[in-house]
C-alpha cells in the first residue's frame, strides 16, 4: 500500500505502515467499526497479515475473555425437580451474541486464536469467533454405532504446518474406535489410520491440559493435603531451562474433597490485574487475585463448561 | 569519543524549523537514526533532523532524558511512558508517532501507537476520518450497507469532541 494519507490538522502525512501499527492495538469491536472509515481501511483491517499481527498483539496484551455455559440457579427460572436444560446458555464476560438460546446440552470443546468450538446436543458443531460474532456450522460426520449413545472425544487446534484449523473426533460408539479429522480449509472430514497422524491428533486433543494463562504456560496440581496449587512456567532462562513457579495455593477452598476424584481444576483465565479464574470440575468458577492474595468473587451460576478465548479477527470460514 | 575521556558528550540536534537542542549523547542514541549518524562520524557539528519540528523534538528530548535516567526496570519505564503520554492530545501524539518512526525509537513508537489506539477506541467513524484526514471513498449506498452489516459495533460510541 504505497498511498499516503494526508492529515487535516497539520501538513504531515501518516504513512500506512504506521496506521497499521496503531490499528493493531485496537479491540475487535473498534476495528470492525473502522472498516466503515474508507475502502482502504476496510481492506487493511480484512487482510490476512493484519489479522495475524493483531492476534499477536492481542495475546501479548492479554486481551482474553472468559466463556462459559451455565444454567440458571434461580429456582424461578427452573422447572421443579431437576435441571431444566432449556435454561442452559452460553455466556461470555463481555456483552454479546447468543447463537443458542435454548439448546439442550452445550459443550465447549476448545479455543484457539479466538475461535471457539462448541457442540450442541452432542451433534451440532459450531466454530465461533465471539469477538466478530461470526460462526460457521461444521458438517456432521458418520461413525458406525452399535449402541444408542454417542460417545465422542473431540479436540480442536491450529495446525501451522498447513495453516489450517482442525477438529479431531474419536468415536467410542463401536470397536475398533475410529478417529476422523476435519479440516477448515477443505471443509470436510477424513478418517485417519496412520499412527503419526493419530499421535498428532492426540496432541491436538490434549493440548489444553496445559493452559496458556496470561501468556505463560500453567497447570493446576493438587497436593496430598488437597491444596490446589497453580503453577506458571517462567520465561526460558539463559540456560534455556524452563522453571516453574507456584503463584497461588488455594487451601481455603471450601470443598476440596469433591475434586479429588472428579475432573481436575483448570486455570482458565488471568488478566493483568492478577485476577485468576479457576474452574473447579465443571461446576464452579472462582476468581482469585493472586497479587493481593484475595478471593474476589464467585460466579453465581452452575458452570457446565468454560474456556478462555483471545480477541481476534480470525475468520471461522 | 567522550567515553574514553570520561566527560559526557553533548550532541546538538536541529529541528526542521531551525531550532537547536543540546542533548547528552547517551540519551540521544536511544534513537537508532541518531546512533547511526554518530557512528558514521556526523556528530561533530550539528545533527539535522529534517522530519521533526521544534515543538515535537523538544518533547522527544524530554522523553529521552527521562527514560534514560531510569535504570533497567521495565515496570518503572512503562509507568514513566504512561505518565509522559497521559496529557498529550491527538495532534501531539500524531506528531510524536511520526517522529518516533523517523528517529527509529521502537519503545516510544510502541507506546505512542498504543496511546493513539486508546484515544481512538470509542470514537466515531467521522472523528477518525477528520483526525486522519481520510477521504470517504464509499458511495452513500455502500456506506449505508457496510454500516448496516456492522451495526452492533456502533453501540457505545462517544459523542465527537472535536467540533
Amino acid at each position: 500500500m504505497g498511498k499516503r494519507i494526508k492529515r487535516q490538522s497539520i501538513n504531515h502525512e501518516v504513512p500506512e505502515e504506521i496506521i497499521e501499527e496503531i490499528l493493531t492495538n485496537l479491540p475487535v469491536k473498534s476495528l470492525i467499526r473502522f472498516k466503515c472509515v474508507s475502502k482502504q481501511w476496510r481492506s487493511v483491517i480484512s487482510s490476512k497479515s493484519f489479522i495475524q499481527e493483531h492476534l499477536k498483539k492481542s495475546m501479548q496484551f492479554n486481551r482474553q475473555h472468559l466463556i462459559y455455559s451455565s444454567f440458571d440457579t434461580n429456582p424461578n427460572n427452573r422447572s421443579s425437580g431437576g435441571f431444566d436444560y432449556t435454561r442452559q446458555r452460553l455466556r461470555q464476560n463481555t456483552k454479546g451474541c447468543n447463537i443458542c438460546p435454548s439448546s439442550i446440552c452445550i459443550r465447549i470443546i476448545g479455543s484457539c486464536n479466538g475461535l471457539v468450538l462448541v457442540t450442541f446436543n452432542f451433534k451440532d458443531i459450531f466454530l465461533w469467533n465471539l469477538s466478530t460474532r461470526k460462526f460457521k456450522s461444521i458438517p456432521t460426520t458418520y461413525f458406525p454405532k452399535k449402541s444408542l449413545f454417542h460417545k465422542f472425544q473431540y479436540g480442536f487446534g491450529y495446525d501451522d504446518s498447513t495453516d489450517d484449523y482442525k477438529i479431531v473426533c474419536t468415536s467410542f460408539c463401536a470397536e475398533p474406535y475410529q478417529t476422523k479429522i476435519y479440516s477448515l480449509k477443505t471443509d470436510s472430514w477424513k478418517r485417519i489410520e496412520h499412527w503419526v497422524l493419530v499421535v498428532k491428533a492426540y496432541f491436538l486433543m490434549h493440548a489444553r491440559v496445559l493452559q496458556v494463562l496470561g501468556g505463560y504456560l500453567s497447570f493446576v496440581g493438587i497436593s496430598s493435603t488437597l491444596d490446589v496449587n497453580i503453577w506458571v512456567m517462567n520465561k526460558y532462562s539463559e540456560a534455556n531451562q524452563e522453571t516453574w513457579t507456584k503463584i497461588w495455593t488455594l487451601s481455603d477452598f471450601s470443598h476440596p474433597k469433591r475434586y479429588n476424584n472428579g475432573p481436575r481444576p483448570k486455570p482458565i483465565w488471568m488478566n493483568k490485574n492478577g485476577d485468576i479464574g479457576v474452574a473447579f470440575g465443571e461446576s464452579i468458577v472462582v476468581v482469585y487475585n493472586y497479587k493481593s492474595k484475595s478471593r474476589m468473587y464467585r460466579v453465581d451460576e452452575i458452570i457446565l463448561a468454560s474456556n478462555i478465548y483471545v480477541e481476534s479477527l480470525v475468520s471461522p470460514f | 569519543m567522550a567515553a574514553e575521556t570520561g566527560t559526557p558528550t553533548t550532541l546538538t540536534l536541529k529541528s526542521n524549523d531551525d531550532e537547536l537542542f543540546s542533548v547528552a549523547e547517551s540519551a540521544a542514541i536511544l534513537s537508532v537514526t541518531i546512533r547511526n549518524m554518530v557512528e558514521d562520524g556526523c556528530a561533530g557539528g550539528v545533527i539535522p533532523l529534517d522530519n521533526v519540528d521544534g515543538k515535537t523534538l523538544a518533547s522527544v528530548i524530554t522523553y529521552m532524558n527521562g527514560i534514560s535516567a531510569i535504570p533497567a526496570d521495565e515496570e518503572k519505564k512503562k509507568s514513566y511512558r504512561d505518565k509522559f503520554l497521559s496529557d498529550k492530545d491527538f495532534e501531539t501524539l500524531a506528531d510524536m508517532v511520526l517522529a518516533a518512526n523517523y528517529l527509529n525509537m521502537s519503545c516510544l513508537m510502541d507506546a505512542v501507537s498504543a496511546k493513539i489506539a486508546q484515544v481512538m477506541e470509542k470514537k466515531s467513524v467521522g472523528w477518525v476520518r477528520r483526525k486522519f484526514g481520510i477521504e470517504n471513498d464509499y458511495t452513500p449506498e455502500e456506506e449505508a450497507a457496510v454500516k448496516e452489516e456492522h451495526k452492533w459495533t456502533f453501540e457505545g460510541v462517544e459523542t465527537d469532541d472535536d467540533n
